[in-house]
């Protein structure tokens, strides 16, 4: 059975019941959710989907679906048709966890997803955060796949010439998956 | 004799397992089966008596397969009503599970720790170990009680927030 796959994000004022109201819809559609994140950012909640559907609804058909979800929690939504291949991640093949964090100012995320961007790092999860502190630090919670042409040590002179330019501190841990 | 995984949602995954009261031939028998099954996986260190359908605190281990347990590893062991004693300090490990297919997640698990079992003769032991060794004995035992690796994920989110009770 062919399936069809759509991106879908909804972001609103944070309350209780927006999940419900979101996936209640796609229930009553008997649309699957594949792939999924969902997080408080501010005071804004935001969920973003990777769908599938047996049906071959419309775009727009299936963004009027959300009509009263969207209207009575005021959630902003958009939606998407997406390949069958883009609903799956492919196999990582050297994992990291890096670490930047510094006195907040603007150009930390530019500079070093720039310098990851021109050698071709890839980027899988990012998170970052200002702390409320008097003098606020900003950190940044990166995993990003380092191509197998990338040793460990010319990966820390990459991040040692970005993070210096911006004048923050880093570190990496290689992530080790146990296969038990 | 070569024994098929157990895969999730499979219902004997989440069972508290039967401690062994003798060692009977069923339970050699499982021992063995735990062997054969661990060795012909090459990438596996550790499986579970329930990972095979058999629901008995047996789990045998080999920390020494993987280049991570090189430095600390008490070989291939079988480790009947194991248990462990103490432990200390803690690392986050990133696990996958053979039961559990295509799924890997982070977990929380004491860096060292001190388990007691009994071989197959009955005779007791007692030793202290740490690393990939002490987190495959956990994840092992965890399976003895019915619990996933997934049932110690911890969500990622409270990674950036901060502590509130400085107790």
């Amino acid at each position: 059975m062919d399936k069809y796959f759509y991106a879908l994000t909804v972001i609103g004022r944070d309350k209780p019941g927006i999940v419900a109201a979101v996936s209640e819809v796609l229930y009553n559609k008997n649309i699957s959710i594949e792939d999924s994140v969902s997080t408080l950012l501010g005071d804004q909640f935001t969920m973003t989907l990777i769908i599938s559907s047996e049906t071959n609804y419309g775009v727009l058909e299936l963004k009027k679906s959300f009509a009263k979800a969207r209207k009575e929690l005021e959630l902003s939504i958009s939606l998407r048709r997406i390949e069958k291949e883009e609903a799956k991640t492919k196999e990582p093949e050297n994992l990291y966890s890096v670490s930047v964090y510094g006195e907040d100012k603007v150009g930390i995320v530019y500079t070093i997803s720039k310098a990851f961007a021109d050698n071709n790092i890839n980027i899988l999860d990012l998170r970052t955060r200002l702390t409320s502190a008097d003098n606020p630090m900003y950190v940044m919670i990166l995993e990003i796949d380092l191509p197998k042409d990338i040793s460990e040590d010319k990966f820390k002179e990459i991040l040692n010439n970005a993070s210096k330019q911006i004048g923050v501190d880093y570190s990496i841990r290689k992530i080790e998956t146990y296969e038990l | 004799m070569l024994r098929d995984i157990v895969i999730y949602p499979d219902k004997r995954l989440k069972e508290v397992c039967d401690e062994i009261k003798n060692i009977d031939e069923k339970a050699l028998k499982v021992a063995q089966d735990l062997l054969d099954t661990m060795r012909y996986y090459n990438h596996t260190v550790g499986i579970a008596a329930p990972q095979i359908g058999e629901l008995v605190r047996i789990i045998a281990i080999d920390a020494s397969k993987n280049k991570k347990g090189q430095k600390i590893n008490h070989g291939e062991l079988i480790m009947i009503n194991p248990e462990i004693l103490d432990w200390s300090s803690i690392i986050k490990t990133r696990e996958g599970c053979l039961s559990v297919p295509d799924y890997t997640g982070n977990v929380n698990r004491a860096r060292k720790i001190t388990v007691k079992y009994y071989d197959l003769d009955g005779k007791e032991h007692q030793f202290d170990t740490e690393g990939f060794e002490a987190v495959v004995i956990q994840h092992e035992i965890d399976h003895l009680d019915g619990i996933l690796f997934i049932d110690r994920i911890i969500s990622k989110r409270t990674d950036l927030f901060r502590r509130k009770n400085y107790g």
